[in-house]
């Protein structure tokens, strides 16, 4: 009995674990002057929002088994091909952030080609993908920034707080309607099925029928064209992209990677959720606003992030200690659970 | 699962909504009222306004450099000429054309567009608080803070200083945590010349006097301003260039390595020299601008190849930085044999200084690093006292050669 309550807690913290994250940042904030303010928390998300977009890529890549080391560049170029369309050629706003995201789509074609019918390894793929990105965008500017100059209505559009009583910027309202909309695709679709299916167990997949060539490049897809669209967005609401960005600072891509493992996305695949990664994103974005220096706040990620890898590594031994000895262990723990509701 | 999500979420949001609404934990307002009103019985029962003048008075008196110069001296203005042009029709002209720069060389904003920027209180710079956020680490970093911070204290203000690594969106989120605290000043030295205007824009919207310091930001972003204090970096520049000329005798091949890209220095550093010596040295040849960062070694790399590649031709190289730049570009010299190449450089480091005194460096440009905080401390106070500042103000600059080096011994940085 007793030991019954012990799996039961552990279950909940491991499910749970960025819930219980963002939860301590909420509590620690009670306890810092202006946090609880409308500027604050509609600054602190909307400067947040764009490692969510990035975060959201990364865990759809990593639910399938794969890894997509091409978010932050491929963000920074469709900020600076959405800006430099709206500067340069005078297009409309719609239009730059379309072929933005276009361009993320075709980014995520050459990856899920390269991944699946060249059979190079994700990880390789990515990153040569990320430096193909990175010299093109040096063509494109010429190692300069670009600004969306005086055109300051979109942007304000973008940072404002549509609705009155809730501090949160337009920007971050679309960006968590996009983390909802994926989540229902991954959840209740037989596509988001198959992804964790994959992800999971490919051989397993291959026997179910499922066309996993198509799924994981649809993967990619998902990918890139989300980092397309919200690094698109983010040049708007900044006002500004360069390519330099998030290189000198705590790289975007290091804080998407920590929050999908923070929340819960299993490395090897088959097991996450793009809403426990926008929940730790929220709360990495509001752990900004409480730790002000930058070496504080990398303490305390890393910190939270050995935990939860700490964690991890113990539950996973205690699993594998009870392998071969009783091969309904599994069904047994979850007819107990189902007893003590 | 779905309903549990929304249902957490939607719990979550409200919750965070309510305590914002009822401000709970904001204890920042009640001591910022605290703060006005010590301020109001300061000025009540000692006049506040009188004392910070005074205070102010004895700082601009009192205070030295390290290197036995006037720290809040006076700035200096210019004259704005007259563009030949608008913005699009001089970005078309050549690189080496002093007009294409116009609009990068000065700050002339239109004064019209200009935004309600917050009225001084008139009440003395004594007990207000100031944000400083610098644009990143580095040893003039550290000389500008500490003498920021010196300033501040000698004219009683207090101030807190945020750095964000040369990282722009750590900078914006800065930007954005200073406001929320609502100081009574907010002094940025941006990282991008060109994201600058967003960030003004921002501060000065919160009702918050926005001060730029160092980093010429663009011109747009003035509006948003109360005012630029810094180095006047394109004309000291050009003055280098025009010495140089000089030392070659109006003609020769000159190479450039430039700031980060995109910089305001970068553009100051590079085209201010080359557009200068175009002008008053037609004979005159730039052969390359190369942008190997500040490492030494990749300087020495870039400035081996260009040995090899121009021989001869190669009779001056213009310099963004006198310290690690610097070093390389004359240790490339030294091991090709061309100690004949002629080095000036953006300055003044100790490591400039040193080069100065052997030799190897023939000039560089006087940059006071603490001149430029003091100068901004200088104005926010001037504006804390109801005085009419200057919209865009520069500290005194000179050309630093082996003859007059000993003047600005020892070295801020």
């Amino acid at each position: 009995m007793k030991n019954k309550k012990i799996k039961i807690s552990a279950n909940l913290i491991n499910e749970n674990r960025s819930y219980l994250f963002l939860a301590l940042i909420l509590i620690i904030g009670l306890f810092v002057d202006n946090f609880y303010t409308m500027y604050n928390i509609s600054a602190a998300t909307g400067n947040g929002s764009l490692v969510i977009w990035l975060g959201l890529g990364f865990t759809v890549c990593m639910i399938a088994g794969h890894m997509d080391l091409t978010i932050m560049y491929m963000s920074t170029f469709a900020a600076l091909l959405c800006l430099g369309l709206h500067g340069d050629q005078g297009l409309p706003w719609a239009v730059c952030i379309l072929i933005a995201t276009l361009a993320g789509v075709l980014v995520g074609c050459i990856n899920g080609f390269l991944v699946t019918k060249l059979k190079i390894h994700s990880f390789i793929a990515t990153l040569g993908m990320q430096f193909v990105l990175k010299g093109s965008m040096y063509i494109y500017t010429g190692g300069e920034e670009l600004s969306i100059g005086k055109d300051y209505a979109f942007s304000d559009v973008l940072n404002d707080t549509p609705v009155g009583f809730l501090p949160f910027s337009t920007y971050f309202l679309i960006t968590t309607l996009v983390v909802f909309i994926v989540m229902i695709v991954l959840r209740y679709t037989r596509f988001g099925r198959n992804v964790y299916m994959i992800g999971g167990n490919l051989e397993t997949a291959w026997l179910a029928g499922i066309k996993s060539d198509g799924v994981t490049t649809m993967a990619f897809v998902i990918s890139s064209a989300a980092c397309a669209l919200g690094g698109a967005l983010n040049g708007i609401y900044s006002g500004t992209a360069g390519i330099t960005m998030g290189e000198k600072g705590i790289s975007p891509l290091m804080i998407a990677l920590t929050a999908t493992i923070i929340g819960g996305t299993a490395i090897n695949g088959g097991k996450g959720s793009v809403i426990w990664t926008w929940v730790s994103l929220v709360a990495i974005a509001l752990l900004k606003a409480i730790f002000k220096k930058t070496e504080i706040q990398v303490l305390v990620i890393a910190a939270i992030l050995i935990g939860c890898i700490v964690y991890e590594t113990i539950a996973l031994y205690n699993r594998n200690k009870t392998v071969g000895t009783r091969p309904n262990l599994h069904k047994e723990a979850l007819k107990e659970l189902g007893k003590s509701h | 699962m779905f309903k549990k999500y929304l249902a957490v979420m939607l719990a979550g949001t409200m919750l965070v909504s309510t305590l914002c609404l009822t401000g709970c934990g904001n204890s920042g307002s009640d001591s910022k009222d605290d703060k006005k009103a010590s301020s109001e019985d300061s000025s009540s029962g000692g006049d506040n306004l009188a004392e910070s003048k005074e205070l102010l008075q004895k700082a601009i008196d009192d205070i030295q450099t390290t290197d036995n110069h006037q720290m809040m001296a006076e700035g200096t203005t210019f004259d704005v000429p007259e563009a030949e042009g608008d913005a699009e029709a001089l970005e078309k002209l050549d690189d080496s054309d002093m007009n294409k720069w116009h609009y990068y060389e000065y700050l002339d904003w239109d004064s019209e567009a200009d935004s309600r920027f917050p009225e001084s209180p008139a009440d003395g710079q004594k007990g207000k608080h100031v944000i400083l956020i610098v644009h990143g680490a580095h040893a003039w970093t550290t000389c500008y803070q500490e003498a920021f911070e010196e300033a501040c204290e000698a004219v009683g203000m207090t101030c807190d200083v945020y750095d964000p690594n040369w990282d722009q969106s750590t900078q914006d989120g800065y930007i954005d945590q200073a406001i929320n605290e609502q100081p009574d000043a907010i002094v940025v030295i941006p990282v991008s010349a060109d994201h600058a205007g967003q960030q003004f824009k921002k501060i000065t919207k919160a009702g918050i006097p926005a001060f730029c310091s160092n980093t010429l930001p663009e011109a747009d972003a003035m509006n948003n301003i109360l005012a630029y204090t810094g180095p006047n970096d394109w004309y000291q520049m050009r003055n280098l260039a025009s010495k140089l000329g000089e030392e070659l005798g109006g003609k020769g091949g000159v190479a450039y390595i430039t700031h980060n890209v995109g910089t305001s220095p970068y553009y100051a550093r590079t085209f201010g020299p080359m557009s200068t010596l175009a002008e008053e040295y037609p004979d005159i040849k730039s052969l390359d601008v190369q942008s190997p960062g500040f490492e030494a070694s990749a300087v020495k790399q870039v400035v081996s190849d260009w040995i090899t590649k121009y021989g001869k031709d190669l009779n001056a190289i213009v310099l963004a930085d006198d310290s690690d730049q610097a070093i390389g570009a004359t240790e490339a010299c030294k091991a090709a044999g061309r100690e004949d190449i002629l080095i000036v450089a953006a300055g003044m480091s100790k490591q400039g200084a040193e080069l100065i005194q052997s030799g190897e460096l023939k000039y560089a440009s006087y940059q006071s690093c603490q001149a430029d905080a003091g100068l901004a401390v200088r104005t926010v106070s001037e504006y804390f006292n109801g005085e009419d500042i200057e919209r865009v103000s520069y500290i005194g600059t000179d050309i630093i050669g082996a003859d007059n080096v000993e003047e600005y011994l020892p070295c801020q940085w």
